[in-house]
This record gives structure tokens, sequence and C-alpha cells, in this order.
């Protein structure tokens, strides 16, 4: 288990920060390209699935075969190794960076940190993920989250590059301030 | 010119939305001899005070010569006049008849050749010997088959509109109270009056809504409440009918209502409406729906807005006397009893437009 805070993981992911952005966001905007008679048909998850694959497919097309990235698929749940200090997954979330479906056990698994054989101990299991609007047809942000079993220890939201200030951070801090 | 008209001078002065007080002083005359002016009591006035009106109201001074009378509202609509100030229905009953002037004038020459017609209904007639109540589902199924329309959603209410043989007037109305008003006045096609700040996904369903006042209320006006309530419904099921919509709307959710909206090009809150009117929601579901509109702010804008859509057939007019009558644009100003930054903005020519000359002739 990682002991990494969210500054100094951030830091070390800013380099992929945009390209997460966009994987969030064309996911979404390819599924709204679908014509509205199917969209009709679809409940929330056929939705979420089908924003799932098409951010997989920008993130392959994204992500794959750059240098210190390692494209892993543990029985059917699909990560991306970062160097040896992050692995990322790609979910749909709320506005806390919790994750919305029912999770599979691998899904569990990771989310409490459990070891696979496939991954160095070190790495912070992260989830980068969208977070709609009400309507759930328009992308509000695109933000890094990272779980440990049901809670969230903290979420980052990513600053779209056109909204960037140069020099300045390219994310702000989203996690839930706990009540007094 | 003809006789001084002070119908048009009453009009002119609302339409600017001053008080006759206002005007006076800006004319520089007591209230009383602009009251009699307006009221037509005596005299008419001369050419100078005629000038000195065109010059303060900025419209031509042959304006105030048009003949006939101004049309009030029609009987429906009640409910939303009550909202309004005097001085906005002044306003807004001025710039109807200043457009419905500017319709009257260029029907003269440009031949409208509509592929069907706006029906009106007798309620008795159509009722028959069945005995059967008038149904609003029925109706609008009926004009849905009468104009051929396919199944699925409408792809823009203003072109049906213009294909069956009604004319769509964007005007400032100056308010968001009211969104749409129609007439039908014999001689004349159908006028629908649409306010050109509304959004477009709430734009069809005042057309629709304006178009089943035309057909259900014009020969037989009912009780206030019941025809807003009737033109409400024929939107509904004209726009969105019971049939292809049911399934749809099963999931009753923001998400479900995005989508039907982005499919039928109308609100969520239109959605809502009609769900509620097919009884598929619970009183329940209808109430935490509003709680959730109105909470996200939806209720005054909703997000994922349809692409707008344009009358077509009023700037066909304008274009057919300025390109094949042969009208300059200070030429149609003046048929139209306007200054010409008036005309522009009305109907969008284009800044910079070189005022069109007279073509050589070659004279044998």
């Amino acid at each position: 288990m990682t002991d990494r805070t969210m500054e100094e993981l951030m830091e070390l992911l800013d380099p992929y920060l945009d390209n997460f952005d966009q994987i969030g966001r064309s996911g979404v905007s390819t599924y709204r390209r679908y014509p509205p008679e199917f969209l009709i048909e679809h409940d929330a998850r056929a939705q979420a699935s089908c924003i799932y694959c098409h951010m997989n497919f920008e993130a392959e097309r994204l992500l794959a075969g750059r240098k210190g990235i390692v494209p892993k698929d543990i029985r059917g749940l699909k990560i991306w190794l970062i160097g040896d200090h992050s692995v990322i997954r790609l979910k749909r979330m709320d506005e806390d960076g919790h994750t919305r479906n029912y999770p599979t056990k691998q899904a569990r698994d990771y989310d409490h940190g459990v070891q696979f054989p496939e991954l160095p101990p070190p790495a912070a299991r992260l989830s980068v993920g969208y977070f709609l609007d009400p309507t759930q047809t328009q992308v509000i942000r695109v933000q890094i989250a990272r779980p440990i079993g049901k809670r969230i220890n903290w979420c980052a939201a990513i600053i779209p590059a056109d909204k960037q200030v140069p020099g300045a951070k390219r994310w702000y801090d989203v996690t839930r301030q706990k009540g007094f | 010119m003809g006789q001084f008209n002070h119908h048009m001078l009453n009009l002119a002065r609302d339409a600017r939305g001053l008080t006759q007080l206002e005007l006076a002083t800006l004319l520089r005359v007591g209230q009383g001899t602009l009251s009699k002016y307006e009221t037509g009591i005596g005299e008419p006035p001369d050419e100078c005070f005629v000038s000195a009106i065109s010059n303060v109201l900025g419209y031509q001074e042959s304006f105030f010569f048009e003949p006939g009378r101004p049309y009030g509202f029609p009987p429906f609509h009640y409910r939303k006049r009550k909202k309004l100030s005097g001085k906005a229905l002044g306003r807004i009953v001025a710039e109807m008849n200043i457009r419905r002037i500017h319709v009257q004038k260029m029907i003269v020459s440009y031949e409208m050749r509509p592929c069907t017609l706006i029906p009106e209904i007798d309620r008795s007639e159509y009722q028959g010997s069945t005995k059967r109540p008038l149904n609003i589902e029925d109706v609008a199924r009926t004009i849905r088959e009468m104009w051929m329309l396919p199944r699925g959603p409408i792809p823009s209410m203003v072109e049906l509109i213009e294909f069956a043989g009604g004319i769509v007037v964007p005007c400032d109305f100056g308010t968001d109270h009211l969104d749409a008003m129609s007439q039908r006045i014999d001689g004349m096609p159908v006028l629908f009056f649409i306010n050109k700040h509304v959004p477009a996904d709430r734009l069809r369903h005042t057309l629709a809504h304006e178009l089943g006042h035309m057909i259900l209320h014009t020969i037989f006006p009912i009780d206030d409440d019941a025809m807003e309530d009737e033109a409400d419904a024929f939107a509904g099921a004209f726009l969105v009918p019971a049939d292809e919509v049911t399934p749809q709307l099963r999931r009753f959710d923001l998400r479900q209502l995005a989508n039907l909206k982005s499919y039928w090009k109308v609100s969520m809150a239109a959605l809502a409406v009609r769900a509620d009117r097919l009884n598929l929601i619970t009183p329940y579901q209808k109430k935490m729906f509003w709680m959730e509109m109105s909470r996200l702010g939806y209720r005054k804008r909703e997000p994922n807005e349809p692409p707008p859509e344009s009358p077509r057939l009023l700037k066909e007019m304008v274009r057919f006397h300025r390109d094949k009558l042969g009208y300059s644009r200070s030429e149609m100003a003046v048929l139209f009893g306007l200054m010409i930054a008036e005309f522009d903005q009305m109907y969008g020519a284009k800044d910079g437009e070189p005022e069109r000359r007279g073509h050589l002739r070659l004279v044998k």
C-alpha cells in the first residue's frame, strides 16, 4: 500500500492529466452522438457501459505504447499501470468520486487494495472518471479518486486544457469535507 | 395620402411604450390635444404635427395614414394577459398589428402557395352523429394524418406551419410573460407571432399550442381556462403522440427525459406534463419532478436546447419584393411605414448592404 499524498500522486500524474480529461470527455461525447432514437432505449447501465467502452478505446489510442504505461486486464478488470506509482481504472463517478454501480469481486478487491500478482505493491489504486450533470448528458468534470474500500480518501478534479492557466496547477481538490 | 388614421397614432405610441402624457411632453403639446387626435374627436392634425410625431415616434409619415383598424387580442390567452401590465399589453398588441400590416402589404404581390391548410373545427359538426365528445388526442391525430406526417418527432414546427399556409412572425414583445400569439383574420394567412427570446424547445410547444387554438377555438370559443387546457393538451398530443411515447415514458427520470427531449425536441417540462396527462406517473413522481426542476433552475431554462427554428416564409416575402419586384431598402421601409434602420433590424438586411438603385434601361 502506498503512503503518497494526493499532492504527490497528482504531481506524478501531471503529464497524463490532459489525456485523462480527454478520455473521460470523449467517452461521453461519443455516446451523445448516438441517434436519439437509440439513446431513449438505453437505461443508465447501458449508457455507462457504452461510455466505458468509448473511454477504453480512447485510452488505448492515447496511452497505449507510451513509455511507462502498461495496460492490464485482471480477469475482466481493465486497468492501466502508470510507472510504478499508480494504477488507474476508468469509471463513472458521483461528485465525491464514488463509483455508482454494483462492484464485481475484482473491483472490490481493487478498491480494498488487495494484492494482485500482476501489479506492483506500492502502486496507488486510483479511479479516473467522469461526473455528469443531473440529466446525465453533459460532463461536469473529470476527476481522479483514491478509493480505500468503500471510502474515498481523496478526490481531485482535472481542469480542462482550455481552462488551464499557464504555470498554475492543473487540478483542484474536490474531496468532500467531513462535517463538524 | 389618404386620411389621418387616429388608430395608427395610438398604435405607434403603444409600440414605443410611451404613455399619452410622455408623448405629449415630447411633442410639446397638451395631453388633451393628443388625446383628441388619438380618439379621433375633432379636426385631424395638420402636416406639421404629423411630421413631428413621425420624428418623435420614428415612423414614416405615411404610417399614420394607413387605413383600417387595429385588432385586439384573440379571445384566448386570458390568463397570460392577466400577468401583463397595461403598457406591456399595449406594446404587444401594437407590435402584432404593425407586423400584420406588413404581411398584408406583402401578400398583395406575393402569391402564397400553401400545400395544405390550417383547419377550423366546429365542435358541433365534428362530433357528428356519434355523440362522442370531442377528444383532443383524436383531433391531434387527425391533423397529423391530414398533413400526412410520419410517425416520430416533427422536424420543424415552424416549417410545418408555413407548409400549412401560416406565417410565423418573430417579434420582440419586450416581456417573457408571453411566448406567442396567433390570429386568424379573414383574407389573411393565419399569423403566429412568436417572442423571439423564447428558448427553442419551448417555442415548438408554444407554436403547437397556438396551432391548437387556431384549430379548436376560432369558431367556437369556450371558457378561458378550458381553452388553455385544450390547447396545451393538443400541443402535447400533436408533438408527442401517445402511442409512441407511452413505452418510452415507462422510465421517468431526468436522464430519460433529457434523452426524450433530444428525440422529440420538446422540453423536459412538456414531456413531464405529457406523462401526467397520460397517467404514466404518480402524483408523487410529478411533485418530485417539479421540485427537482426548480432546485436545478431548469424551470427557467433547461439544458440541451434543440437547434433554433427560424421562419423562412417572411424572409422569402421580403426577398421577393427586393429581388423580384426591385424594391430598394428605403422603398420597403416606406411600404411598411418604418425608418430604414428599423426595417433593417426587423427584417435582417445586412449592415452595409448598398442601397439598391434603379436599373438602367435602354430606351428606344
